[in-house]
């Protein structure tokens, strides 16, 4: 290679520019030293552009290297998450920035530079965030082109350039992505650990739901493939909370379990016949099918309408019937489910372990509940007849809020007794606990609510948030009762909005701003697009890809789709070589300048060549001497010419035209 | 190990170069074709590959579509890049010029002419592989000179090997590039080697006798005028006796003309001795002596002057080429 080839001076901001725009997505879950460190590198880096401070010596290099090391395994106790090693792959690039000396450094940083922004998917994959890492590529483009122009030369226009270098790869991009075999994944690999939990989440205490429902967000997009059910329907079940500690409800924690497994697994390859227990659910009508995109919860919990069958491997249904995911939602899943909304649940007989789990309260909390439950209880005909005496009471003098006043240690006796304002959770709360000290097994299931049409899908956010109860009655099963239904059946009717126009009150969510029309407009177009970009762009897979490739080309076979594939790419790539070539087209000539050139060629063609940089009219009063009997036709030509090149004269245009043609230097009917 | 694979080494070199010589014959004025361009991905081509296919892993195996996208934005770069970089020398056309005579050994400038043909190119690639390297920024439309420097190697119409054009750009992940044979032939000198000067020659023997020489001071003798004699040197005198037209011929001594004569330097190769008088005439020319040269079959006369110098070390590079052993140059 050439010796010298020490990098250009321009390329180095190019770089800097492109390494900030690479590294600010990760900030999000950088630990806050490593983002000190990564500002101190770039000060030193342009430090030593600038020939103020020295480059680090091979020792102070190991030393940093291995202090970063160091940290990342103290922030994160591991170096083997996807965060150490992501962190671990942004100080590695930069530290090389402080020894890049040559060409190949230089494209090692760029190629990390790649591979941050890569990384960044794993985290996060909005549009906004593909759009931004195009900005990122256009800017790591530049780079290269500069690292590539040479030292010397004039500076060449980089950036519109980049941008025309990266407009043209997103056509072969599309393609490739459309059309390159898709292979599952190959082996498991570590995916973000440490990110916070959102939606509903695994317990439940007083507050919860409702500080959930403010803060907004996309909890899931549900797209049904035939009818949709009304909205009084639609409870998106996720969890089963059978455990109450007094204040906050969770699942229970079986340490084993006498039907058999807890959770049946899909399995996708033998066909296992079902667990016994599957029987105690009963599907009474034909199941409608939906599919679902769940945004990342960071818990195994799915939701989805009772009573609900999936297919997708690494899901399964438990023993409540609710769908779990094998370890945790930490990327968006898509998945397929049919649910026959008229069922029964453990219609015959509930097994004493689950009666006993179901009738469980602490000792000792809300005594005058209990005392009343019991009353109640011998007064009332059945279970049934007591419900309804509970819902009676409670849709009497009850007030359904977002801010409820503070309960105390015996919680269900404050909100039922004394303060009589809560959210689901407190009715829902309340009404399990009223049941089971009235002797009636019931429970606590957490998810959501309702969801808002938006075109042609339903959007599920996290203002739609609800707990509500299951009884199990003789003869029915396991029965939803939603106690909110009983003081704000609109809640239940119409949605949360129906309710409280304003329920989110995050100022970060744009749900916050529905009350502004323009605002909610805007979101909504936003969820359409984001919608539309997990359906078409995130979730396209392998089955997707046989869908369009045999919608294209009827039967698939490795020979037709190559050649789709190589021929649809050379395609692009020839039209790029003909944009090149137009782009760079020679400058047409004005008119009478073409006039003036074809005249010479006559001209030449007698052997009388016009010298280089003679001007028109030399030439022409040179002819006119050497050919004085055609000094007329000769200053015609001049003179319109001139009257073309320098009025713009149209006329004179069109007659310089007809000279030219007619005037022969030699001609028939001219002698010279 | 080298060793063992120098004989194949050899044998597909003698190849490319065949294939060269069929592929691009040599012309004066070359544009390059398709013929004549060749492509191939860079050590960071490939590296930029395999970075890209890491990604593409990473994509596979998260299962995700953006990393994914970004892999295949990657290849897709990669593929762009060629009909960037390929263009980048499409249709450029190099004219060879002229050089400039030199003495073996030196460099000789080369000047080249480029002719963008319309198209804006950058950071081009111009050298010999022993020559200098420069970049070349060509704006379309305007034709460019160049000037390349090549070292000289042997005495004669030195043909230096072809000449190499290649680029990067954009991106540096394709090297496009051409060997090309523009037909240069480069005039070289002897490489002057430092010498005493010639014992005086033929004029040795003859020391004091005067000789007629034009623009001498001492009158001589008179002879019959001839065209062409200036008519300063007309004897008038004679003439108006009605003794005929005759020209004073005036003499001056022998000691200021210096013979350089191939005969004098006995005992050494005739690359050795022409050196040597190569040498000797640029003594004598820097001292504003007359010299000529005297070489087995040629005899230049005495004279001074730059063209003299020039038509003198022109006989000494063009006397007996030396054989070549490949073409294209060979050893010194």
């Amino acid at each position: 290679m050439s010796p010298a080839l020490a990098l250009p001076r321009a390329s180095l901001a190019w770089m800097l520019l492109a390494l900030v725009a690479v590294i600010v997505p990760h900030c999000r879950h950088l630990p806050i030293w490593e983002i000190a460190a990564i500002i101190g590198i770039l000060i030193w880096r342009v430090q030593l552009h600038r020939g103020l401070w020295y480059t680090p010596g091979r020792w102070i290099k190991l030393l940093l290297a291995l202090i970063s090391v160091v940290g990342l395994r103290w922030q994160y106790g591991t170096l083997l998450g996807l965060e150490p090693m992501v962190g671990l792959l942004i100080l590695s690039k930069m530290l090389k920035l402080l020894e890049m000396h040559r060409f190949r450094d230089a494209m090692t940083v760029v190629l990390l530079g790649f591979f941050t922004t890569a990384t960044q998917f794993l985290f996060s994959q909005t549009i906004v965030d593909f759009i931004y890492s195009l900005l990122c590529f256009v800017l790591l483009v530049a780079t290269l082109i500069s690292l590539n122009q040479g030292q010397n030369s004039r500076p060449i226009p980089t950036l519109p350039l980049a941008i025309k270098l990266t407009l043209q790869c997103i056509p072969v991009m599309v393609v490739l992505f459309l059309v390159f075999p898709r292979l599952g994944s190959l082996w498991s690999v570590p995916l973000p650990q440490n990110a916070a939990t959102t939606g509903v989440s695994g317990s439940m205490s007083p507050g919860d739901i409702s500080k959930l429902t403010q803060d907004g967000g996309r909890a899931f997009t549900v797209s049904f493939r035939g009818a949709v059910p009304s909205n009084r329907d639609l409870y998106w079940r996720g969890i089963v909370m059978s455990y109450f500690d007094g204040r906050t409800w969770s699942p229970s924690r079986w340490g084993s379990y006498p039907e058999g497994t807890l959770v049946e697994w899909v399995d996708g390859s033998s066909r296992q016949p079902h667990q016994s227990w599957r029987q105690q659910g009963e599907a009474l009508s034909a199941p409608i099918e939906y599919e679902i995109i769940l945004e990342p919860t960071h818990q195994p919990w799915l939701f989805a309408l009772p009573l609900a069958e999936v297919d997708e491997s690494g899901t399964g249904v438990t023993r409540d019937f609710t769908l779990v995911k094998e370890g945790v939602v930490s990327q968006r899943l898509k998945y397929e489910v049919r649910s026959s909304l008229n069922y029964t649940l453990d219609r015959e007989e509930l097994s004493s372990w689950a009666e006993s789990s179901n009738l469980q309260l602490p000792v000792d909390v809300n005594p005058t509940t209990r005392k009343t439950a019991q009353e109640w209880a011998q007064s009332s005909v059945d279970s049934e007849a007591l419900i309804q005496r509970f819902l009676t009471m409670v849709s009497s003098d009850f007030t359904y809020t977002l801010e409820p006043p503070p309960l105390g240690v015996n919680s269900v006796d404050d909100f039922l007794w004394r303060t009589k304002q809560g959210f689901c959770e407190h009715y829902a709360s309340a009404f399990v606990f009223f049941m089971r000290a009235a002797g009636v097994p019931a429970r606590v299931v957490a998810g959501y609510q309702g969801g808002e049409w938006i075109e042609n899908f339903m959007q599920v956010s996290q203002s739609d948030a609800h707990a509500w109860a299951e009884v199990w009655l003789p003869e029915k099963g396991w029965t939803r009762v939603d106690p909110t239904a009983a003081v704000a059946p609109e809640r239940v009717e119409s949605g949360i909005q129906a309710v409280f126009a304003r329920s989110v009150s995050n100022p970060l969510s744009i749900e916050a701003y529905r009350h502004i029309n323009l605002m909610n407009r805007l979101r909504l177009q936003l969820d359409i697009w984001n919608y539309n970009w997990q359906r078409w762009v995130l979730n396209y897979d392998q089955e997707q890809q046989l869908g369009l490739l045999s919608s294209l080309l009827g039967v698939i076979t490795w020979w037709n789709a190559g050649l789709l594939l190589v021929g649809s790419v050379a395609l692009i790539l020839g039209l790029v070589t003909l944009y090149i070539w137009l782009a760079n087209r020679p400058t047409r000539l004005p008119t009478e300048m073409r006039l003036f050139v074809k005249f010479c060629q006559k001209c030449r063609r007698q052997g009388l060549v016009r010298r280089q940089g003679e001007s028109a009219r030399s030439f022409i009063e040179r002819l006119q001497q050497r050919y004085p009997k055609q000094h007329a036709a000769l200053q015609e030509i001049l003179d319109l010419f001139e009257l073309a090149a320098y009025a713009e004269d149209k006329a004179a245009l069109k007659l310089l035209r007809r000279a030219v043609t007619r005037f022969a230097l030699v001609g028939k009917g001219v002698k010279t | 190990m080298w060793k063992l694979l120098a004989k194949p080494r050899r044998w597909v070199e003698r190849r490319f170069q065949r294939f060269l010589e069929r592929a691009i014959p040599r012309r004066q004025s070359v544009k390059l074709g398709q013929k004549q361009l060749f492509i191939l991905p860079t050590a960071n081509g490939w590296g930029y590959m395999f970075a890209a296919s890491l990604i593409w892993l990473l994509g596979t195996n998260y299962e995700n579509n953006l990393a994914l996208a970004l892999a295949y934005f990657l290849a897709a770069l990669f593929l762009v890049a060629i009909v960037h970089t390929f263009n980048n020398l499409f249709r450029l056309e190099i004219k060879y010029l002229q050089a400039k005579p030199v003495f073996a050994g030196e460099m000789s400038e080369v000047q080249l002419q480029f002719t963008p043909g319309g198209v804006n190119r950058f950071a081009i690639d111009a050298y010999w592989s022993e020559g200098n390297r420069i970049r070349l920024q060509l704006p379309r439309d305007e034709p460019q000179l160049i000037t390349l420097y090549v070292p000289a190697k042997q005495r004669g119409w030195y043909r230096p090997p072809r000449v190499t054009l290649e680029t990067t750009f954009p991106v540096g992940l394709w090297r496009c590039w051409s060997h090309i044979d523009l037909d240069v032939l480069i005039l070289t000198y002897p490489k002057p080697i430092t010498c005493k000067p010639l014992p005086h020659s033929a004029s040795d023997h003859q020391q004091g006798q005067l000789q007629p020489v034009s623009g001498g001071e001492d009158f001589y003798s008179l002879r019959s005028y001839q065209a062409g004699d200036s008519l300063k040197h007309v004897a008038w005198k004679h003439y108006a006796q009605g003794r005929g037209l005759h020209t004073k011929n005036y003499s001056a001594h022998l000691d200021t003309r210096i013979w350089l004569d191939w005969s004098l330097l006995p005992g050494l190769d005739r690359e050795a001795r022409l050196s040597r008088l190569a040498y000797l005439a640029l003594e004598a020319e820097k001292l504003r002596d007359e010299y000529g040269l005297k070489l087995p079959g040629l005899e230049l006369p005495p004279n001074r002057g730059k063209n003299h110098l020039q038509s003198i070390l022109k006989a000494l590079a063009l006397f007996e080429p030396p054989t070549t052993s490949v073409a294209g140059g060979g050893q010194p």
